[in-house]
């Protein structure tokens, strides 16, 4: 009998590398979790910040101290400048930090300054060495003030130039994710949940091998563009009925709007993760699913995982929002950048205190890496999520576009199935009036 | 079988549960005896919602109908919809056993169960599976293949199933307000047995019933059930644009609706209004009759066309050339026939019960062809009874497998 080389599990390419590098206090809280939830071995995970506090408690495998000069070893204070002269100065740290690395995941809160600031520049960095860069942000709340959100909005473009696809979750839909009175804490940390399953996934996708790979270039082309808010949903079930069941959950995780958000994707991303004995018939089912809901592009992977004895698992990823393609700097803008031999690899800043994972390894895997000396003013910690301090003082050379939004119905709109289970033909919802959504005109 | 034997049909609307006392005669025809409805309460897109009052309003249309037919009412048929009612078509297969050569009844249930034999989702539950056409060693138009002889018997079928737990919540209400189910059938299926003549099955044609929260559609073509389907759009919807187009109380655009509405944008005249009358918590207003008008037929035009799309998917329309029969309460909306036979491009017909006998403000008027239609489709499936009836084998298990003989 003939032996097909590539088998269905086989996986005759090797993947590239993952490295996910959290930036600013946002996003080496992130990566914590990752690294909390066992994803430290499958993908480098770095943390990067000007704090030399917030590094110490962080439990990445490796970490980079930016703006030892600059900043002090102290935090940003929210300016962008500093975060981004740090990330400057740092330059051969970091370069040396990312080198080898096939894709590059940053996460960051674009409000602080260093997620701000450092990020676009970390881009830049990771994408001259030649890797495929993907920024996970995070936009400030709406009540942090319309300067810190411009900042972010700036920054979001900054960072869009530099890296071949953007995730954008907004921290006021995050905060829908827990009860109106749930703790600050709790907050944080279901919206830390989200983005660490994001992450995952953006993982998997490329990890697992499967009959349907999810290329790099796919996820390029639904998250290509700048100007876009991303959602995200995941569901996992098992038993005769998992493929509904996953799918279902998926579609009503809270960042998918019970699939509501799908309805203007402009391109939906299904990845299915099962063990090897996954029918054709779930995957229908599961596309059939997703399809009810958009009419946009589908883009779809599957992933077979031996180490998954009977669940399936569906990870639907869509970006919406007016299609501003980046305008995409050519990618040897600089030449690329001459590595000075070093003699020891970089995770040792210059500046601080051994990081010695190991040796922090206990107490602080359950602090849940806040650094210690908060600032008792603030209600929280809102250097981790978004806010910046000051003024931004980021050069207004780009005015946010100031574009026509499509009118949002509100769920008035729905009058009397306000609470009824929605009829969603082609992802629209038709239990919104008619004459609404086809806009016409009453006198 | 008993001679003249009361059949009862309910139907759990979105805007009236209605029950209706047939009396199936010893000769095959049918009439009705008395009609009993009491308002809906609780149920929203043909589904129910407030368990509660769904069970209340189910003992008052049972009242009522024993009380206008003066008889006692044991047990219903009952016409279920809802958005989770989907529907496919497939064909099965069976091989003659060698040692006989005749078909028996024993291999028309193993062509079924082989036709079965699909993945739907393991919450579902079948509904019906109604036979379209069966094939003997690829002879085709074989329309009774017991007794003939063949190596190889095929059919088609049209499956209809829906989620299971929400099937079992219309049969538990009926449960509760104290009467037995006999069996279940969709909405689509019972109106198109008295809609329809069996000229028009064989013609081809396209059932429309457009109720208060569900539009149910069936296509026959050349005699058989070609597609059928739901689509969770109604009265209901357009009461809803125009509360909120025009900025108005539910119960006053329901009247207004009724009273003034008209799905034909051209009706109205520039600078005709409509002035509403102060109501107890409703101030009054004047509002444009042309706006009214424009917010209906957004609506109407919209369904109609998302049902003609579903059809166009599974069979040609062109085949149905007996046209549109539309029914329902929703479709004695005035103008809604001008616009399904723009949508559609094919004669619409606004029709009633036609095969039955008995009160004629009843059977004409479409708001009752559902009910109307469980009791013919209860008298079908007991006139006929089929010898291979699973129902005989599986017993009386509600929501077991029914099969009824499409066109019978």
């Amino acid at each position: 009998m003939l032996e097909i080389p590539r088998t269905l599990l086989g996986n005759p390419t090797n993947p590239p590398r993952i490295l996910v590098a959290g930036v600013g206090n946002a996003g080496i809280s992130l990566i914590d979790r990752l690294a909390l939830a066992g994803f430290a071995d499958a993908v480098d995970l770095v943390a990067i910040n000007t704090d030399s506090l917030s590094l110490s408690s962080s439990v990445a495998g490796r970490k980079v101290l930016i703006g030892s000069k600059t900043a002090r070893g102290l935090g940003s204070g929210g300016d962008v400048e500093i975060g981004a002269g740090s990330a400057e100065e740092a330059e051969a740290d970091l370069n040396a930090a990312l080198e080898g690395a096939g894709i590059v995941i940053l996460c960051a809160g674009l409000g602080g300054g260093v997620g701000g600031g450092a990020t676009p520049i970390i881009a830049e960095l990771a994408r001259n060495q030649g890797a495929v860069v993907i920024a996970l942000t995070t936009l400030p709340f709406g009540f942090e003030g319309r300067r810190r959100v411009q900042q972010a909005a700036e920054a979001r473009e900054q960072i869009a130039r530099h890296s071949d696809a953007t995730l954008v979750f907004e921290n006021d839909r995050m905060a829908e994710l827990s009860e109106p009175l749930a703790g600050v804490h709790e907050t944080f940390s279901a919206a830390d949940t989200v983005l660490a399953e994001t992450v995952a996934t953006l993982a998997r996708l490329v990890m697992i091998p499967g009959p349907i790979r999810i290329t790099p270039a796919d996820l390029l082309a639904v998250f290509r563009h700048a100007d876009t808010a991303s959602h995200f949903g995941y569901g996992e079930a098992s038993g005769s009925n998992r493929a509904n069941e996953a799918v279902e959950r998926a579609l009503k995780a809270p960042l998918m709007g019970r699939g509501k958000s799908l309805h203007d994707a402009r391109a939906t991303l299904v990845h299915i993760t099962a063990s090897p004995d996954v029918h054709l018939a779930e995957i229908r089912a599961i596309m059939e699913n997703v399809a009810r809901h958009t009419d946009g592009q589908l883009h779809l992977g599957i992933g077979l995982d031996v180490n998954r004895p009977s669940s399936l698992a569906v990870a639907i990823l869509s970006s919406t929002g007016a299609a501003i393609p980046v305008a995409a700097v050519p990618r040897t803008t600089r030449p690329a950048p001459v590595r000075q031999p070093r003699p020891a690899p970089m995770e040792q800043p210059a500046a601080e205190p051994a990081h010695d994972i190991v040796e922090h390894e206990p107490e602080e895997v359950t602090a849940d890496s806040t650094p210690a000396p908060q600032k008792a003013s603030e209600l929280f910690d809102t250097s981790r999520y978004a806010v910046a301090k000051g003024p931004g003082t980021q050069g207004a050379k780009k005015q946010p576009k100031s574009e026509q939004k499509t009118l949002s119905l509100d769920p008035v709109a729905r009058g009397r199935f306000e609470k009824s289970e929605p009829t969603i033909i082609g992802g629209e919802d038709l239990d919104v009036p008619t004459f609404l959504r086809q806009k016409i005109k009453l006198r | 079988m008993p001679k003249d034997r009361l059949l009862v049909g309910l139907e759990i609307g979105t805007f009236k549960v209605c029950a209706v006392v047939g009396e199936a005669r010893a000769d095959g025809s049918l009439r009705i005896l008395g009609v009993g409805e009491s308002k809906s309460v609780g149920i929203r897109k043909g589904e129910i919602v407030d368990f509660n009052s769904a069970i209340q309003c189910v003992r008052d249309a049972i009242a009522d109908a024993e009380e206008k037919a003066d008889a006692e009412i044991e047990s219903v048929w009952a016409a279920v919809t809802g958005a989770h009612i989907q529907s496919f078509n497939n064909r099965g297969v069976t091989l003659i056993p060698e040692d006989r050569a005749e078909i028996d009844p024993e291999d028309i249930r193993d062509v079924e169960a082989s036709a079965k034999e699909v993945n739907i989702p393991d919450q579902n539950w079948f509904i019906h599976t109604i036979t379209q056409h069966y094939y003997v060693d690829n002879q085709e138009g074989v329309v009774n293949p017991i007794g003939m002889v063949g190596h190889k018997l095929e059919a088609d079928f049209h499956i209809v199933h829906g989620v299971k737990t929400r099937i079992q919540n219309t049969l538990r209400c009926i449960k509760e307000a104290g009467v037995e189910v006999e069996e279940v059938v969709i909405n689509a299926v019972a109106s198109a047995q008295v809609v329809l003549d069996q000229n028009q099955k064989d013609l081809g044609a396209i059932v429309l019933d457009v109720g208060g929260g569900t539009t149910d559609y069936l296509v026959y073509i050349d005699g058989a059930v070609q597609h059928s389907g739901v689509l969770a759009i109604g009265g209901d919807h357009i009461t809803n644009d125009i509360s909120i187009g025009l900025r108005i109380p539910i119960a006053r655009a329901e009247r207004l609706k009724i009273e003034e509405g008209s799905a034909d944008p051209n009706e109205a005249q520039p600078g005709d209004t409509i002035i509403l009358k102060n109501d107890s918590g409703f101030s009054g207003c004047e509002i444009e009759r042309a706006n009214l008008n424009r917010i209906i037929y957004a609506r109407v035009r919209e369904l109609l066309e998302l049902v003609k799309k579903d059809i166009e998917g599974h069979c040609d329309i062109d085949l149905a050339r007996a046209g549109v029969m539309l029914t329902g309460g929703c479709c004695r909306l005035r103008g809604f026939d001008r616009v399904a036979e723009a949508v559609f491009d094919h004669p619409v017909q606004s029709v009633a019960a036609q095969e039955v006998a008995g009160p004629t403000s009843v059977f004409q008027n479409p708001q009752y062809a559902t009910a109307i239609g469980v009791v013919k489709y209860a008298q079908l499936m007991q006139v006929d009874p089929e010898p291979t009836s699973i129902l005989g084998a599986v017993g009386r298990k509600l929501g077991s497998i029914f099969r009824f003989r499409a066109g019978a």
